[in-house]
């Protein structure tokens, strides 16, 4: 089985990518569909296309579920594309963001065919992940758009969609994943995960991190999901109601990305994919 | 023969307090949220302009057209102005307060109380608020607080929430262009990176020629205060940045032109395969202490050798360790930016400290002071564009003064915290003021103290009323008895936290308005007989 870094789903398909390739999910089988690029490094989605990126760089996307490709323009950016994660308002924003290897961050207004760098106030070029925050209440003022970035140098957080950035305080570490609380504009809960200093959870909308004790002491994939969080270290799922308190999961295998849908939590690794039913 | 005429007491209480109540009735309608703007004019044009910052009506009102009310309007206006020059904003509440002190000093000083004596007391009572403000204040949490500091300004959701968050992102000393713009709807920019005026020395440099641009990913870069015009003093800078490794090299000169582009441009022409630096060169366009500063932070920020006549070496002889690095340098039209390697070094940080210390030591209408902000812009890692359009004119220059206004107060705001606003701050003052004349022996001072502590309530009952309150003294009580954390939300009619409601004040704003409007209405206090020139001089710019 492939091994899979990132998951994408499109109206009801969910993609799935890795560096052998882009793969359509069928049940709980893969799909191989032509690729791009060399290597996979992530996939994202605007909700109607399919976008990837990867080495040698930049993004493609495609419109026909795979079938053509089409290269972005990059904005002079030649490190590969480690992710790309769309505004939750994307329908009406056009709105995307991609982080790269060295380049920093790029933002895109429509849809992906063309990305200009966004790295004001970025002071690490490396992005390894961006999570978006969910659309603010329609009755608060201002109303933000809040998107964080984790890089080689700890987390960093937009305000504005992209446009610009601040670093986050406390952690001083290489974040390998950032994920953001359903109910964030209540609570302020945010969680990221590093390669060699656990888990970080912030409760201030994450302007600043606080080491989780309680966590495993390396974490390759987090998300938030409808009852809590679910993470992954090298060994085992871990299982939080709160981000705070955390409880292996029994006879689970190691996972380098999830995805909650409405079904579960999709898990991909180094041994392709899996469903853990709700 | 034009012989001045004196006039003392009580006629001197009499024309100053005439003055005073004109330029505070003129302002205290503009106060709070619900405040309108001031008409001034006819204008050149013909026009009446419409302003709603105080210190900006204070200083078009030139004279009164006499003589009497002309002497307590010009103390109001030096006043007003100092406090829109110092702190930024609360020229409005300087005002209240200021006459509200004078009224009731003087009313005590014909009961008998010693002037000079309250003065001491009011004094004193300014160092017991200013303390008191201290303990009230919150530091700033984030855009939103921003935000909502902005507003109280501008009185626009939209304007103080992009104002909120470019003085966020920005930092204190935010180093904010903003322009006015034909389109009514606003546009922020934040440019990363250290940008300079420059010349593009030859299209052939384009790497985008159709957007007339320029990127070059990670290149070398060579900073030369020489003209360059022979190719044995380009060679080397080619030669050295090959030896770094790197696949781009950026010349920064006084200029290029001659052989020296010749050999650029023919390199840069070179087949894909044979090419082993893509080039830019550019002209920068600063001139004289400009350059100078230029040459130095790019220096600073890539760690290259200044190169040239006045230096230890020129292009002719550089050596491998004369080119710095950078992340990416890009040229568009206006000139180039470059994005810093390893913006963190110990010397750009001790660089930072040493220019923020600068601008917090350095009063906001000092020439120098956009210089240091405009640096420290380029060392910090970019500055932002603001653009603020409108319908009308009128209203475009409103938005952008209103805009100006908020970035300085923002400042002090990131810096000194926040205070619960719409006059609530000063309010929830009064008991620990009222302790303090309570405790002193001096009844002349505890006077004072007291006169003090009526007047600080002046601007949340002026608020009220241009709420359209109907029992301000009622709601005063509500907000007294909520806590020192509450006040008046003129948006939903209620008693709140200003907190949670977004109605704040700045703790270092509130404190300094409150310090020179006591000056100005003690100096007021304290004068006894008044000399009136036939001639008066006039002063555009108040004292």
């Amino acid at each position: 089985m492939p091994i899979i870094l990132s998951f994408a789903k499109v109206n009801d398909q969910l993609w799935a990518a890795g560096p052998e390739g882009l793969y359509k999910v069928k049940g709980e089988a893969l799909e191989a569909v032509p690729q791009p690029e060399v290597e996979l490094a992530c996939c994202g989605t605007d909700g109607e296309r399919i976008l990837v990126g990867g080495l040698p760089h930049g993004t493609a996307f495609s419109l026909d579920s795979g079938s053509n490709w089409q290269a972005s323009w990059m904005d002079g950016v030649e490190g590969p594309v480690l992710c790309i994660a769309a505004d939750p308002r994307v329908a009406e924003s056009g709105v995307l963001l991609a982080g790269s290897a060295g380049g920093g961050l790029l933002r895109s207004h429509n849809r992906g065919h063309s990305w200009t760098v966004c790295n004001f106030g970025l002071q690490d070029f490396t992005v390894l992940t961006i999570a978006w925050a969910p659309v603010a209440p329609a009755d608060e003022w201002p109303q933000w758009e809040v998107v964080f970035a984790g890089t080689e140098d700890g987390v960093y957080r937009s305000p504005n969609a992209g446009r610009g950035w601040k670093r986050s305080e406390g952690l001083d570490g290489v974040v390998q994943i950032v994920a953001v609380a359903p109910d964030f504009h209540s609570s302020g809960i945010v969680l990221a995960g590093t390669e060699e200093m656990g888990l970080w959870r912030s409760a201030d909308g994450g302007r600043w991190f606080t080491h989780v004790t309680d966590g495993p002491s390396r974490v390759d994939a987090l998300t938030s999901t409808a009852d809590g969080w679910l993470l992954s270290d090298e060994a085992q799922l871990w299982r939080s109601s709160d981000g705070l308190n955390w409880q292996p999961v029994a006879d689970s295998k190691p996972a380098l990305t999830l995805f909650a849908t409405a079904q579960g939590v999709w898990h991909g690794g180094e041994q392709g994919i899996a469903l853990l039913p709700k | 023969m034009n012989r001045p005429r004196v006039v003392n007491q009580p006629t001197t209480h009499r024309d100053i307090l005439m003055g005073m109540n004109l330029i505070a009735d003129l302002l205290a309608p503009t106060l709070g949220p619900n405040g309108g703007t001031v008409a001034s004019g006819p204008t050149a044009g013909g026009r009446a302009e419409l302003l709603d910052d105080a210190s900006t009506i204070a200083r078009r009102i030139i004279s009164l057209g006499n003589p009497q009310t002309d002497i307590g309007a010009m103390v109001m206006r030096s006043l007003i102005w100092r406090v829109g020059q110092r702190a930024g904003d609360g020229g409005a509440t300087a005002a209240v307060i200021a006459r509200r002190l004078y009224v009731e000093g003087m009313r005590l000083g014909t009961a008998g109380y010693n002037t000079v004596r309250m003065a001491r007391g009011i004094e004193q009572g300014v160092k017991v608020v200013s303390e008191s403000l201290r303990k009230l204040a919150r530091p700033i949490t984030g855009e939103t607080d921003l935000a909502a500091v902005a507003r109280t300004i501008t009185k626009d959701e939209a304007l103080s929430a992009v104002i909120g968050e470019m003085s966020f992102l920005l930092g204190p000393d935010a180093p904010v262009v903003i322009e006015k713009y034909v389109a009514p709807y606003l546009q922020r920019r934040y440019i990363a990176g250290a940008h300079f005026g420059a010349e593009i020395r030859s299209m052939y440099f384009y790497t985008q020629p159709e957007q007339r641009r320029a990127v070059l990913t990670a290149p070398a870069i060579a900073l030369c205060e020489e003209r360059l015009t022979e190719t044995a003093q380009v060679l080397p800078l080619m030669e050295a940045a090959i030896n770094v490794g790197a696949k781009g090299l950026v010349i920064v000169a006084q200029d290029v032109s001659g052989a020296a582009l010749g050999l650029l441009v023919s390199n840069q022409q070179a087949p894909a395969e044979k090419k082993k630096l893509s080039l830019l060169a550019v002209k920068i366009k600063p001139v004289g202490d400009e350059l100078r500063w230029a040459f130095t932070d790019l220096a600073l920020l890539t760690g290259a050798t200044i190169l040239g006549p006045n230096h230890m070496r020129k292009g002719a002889t550089a050596l491998p360790q004369d080119v710095g690095r950078t992340q990416r340098v890009e040229f568009a039209t206006k000139g180039v930016v470059v994005v810093a390697h390893d913006s963190k070094r110990a010397d750009i940080r001790e660089e930072i400290a040493r220019l923020r210390q600068l601008l917090i030591d350095t009063p906001l209408d000092d020439e120098d002071r956009p210089k240091y902000a405009r640096r420290l812009g380029t060392l910090t890692g970019g500055v932002g564009e603001l653009k603020i359009g409108a319908h009308a004119k009128e209203d475009r220059a409103i938005r952008e003064a209103q805009a100006e206004r908020a970035f300085k107060v923002l400042s002090a705001a990131q810096r000194g915290g926040v205070v619960p606003g719409g006059g609530a701050a000063l309010y929830h003052c009064v008991p620990d003021l009222l302790a303090a004349a309570e405790a002193e022996r001096d009844d002349n001072v505890a006077a004072g103290m007291r006169v003090l502590a009526t007047a600080i309530s002046a601007p949340l009952e002026q608020i009220l009323i241009n709420a359209g309150v109907t029992a301000p003294k009622v709601e005063m009580q509500y907000i007294r008895d909520g806590g020192p954390t509450t006040t008046y939300d003129v948006f939903s009619g209620k008693v709140a936290d200003a907190a949670t409601c977004g109605v704040l004040d700045v703790t270092d704003v509130v404190s300094q308005m409150l310090s020179i409007a006591a000056s100005g209405a003690m100096m007021a206090l304290s004068t006894d007989a008044i000399v009136y020139h036939r001639k008066p001089k006039q002063s555009l710019q108040p004292d």
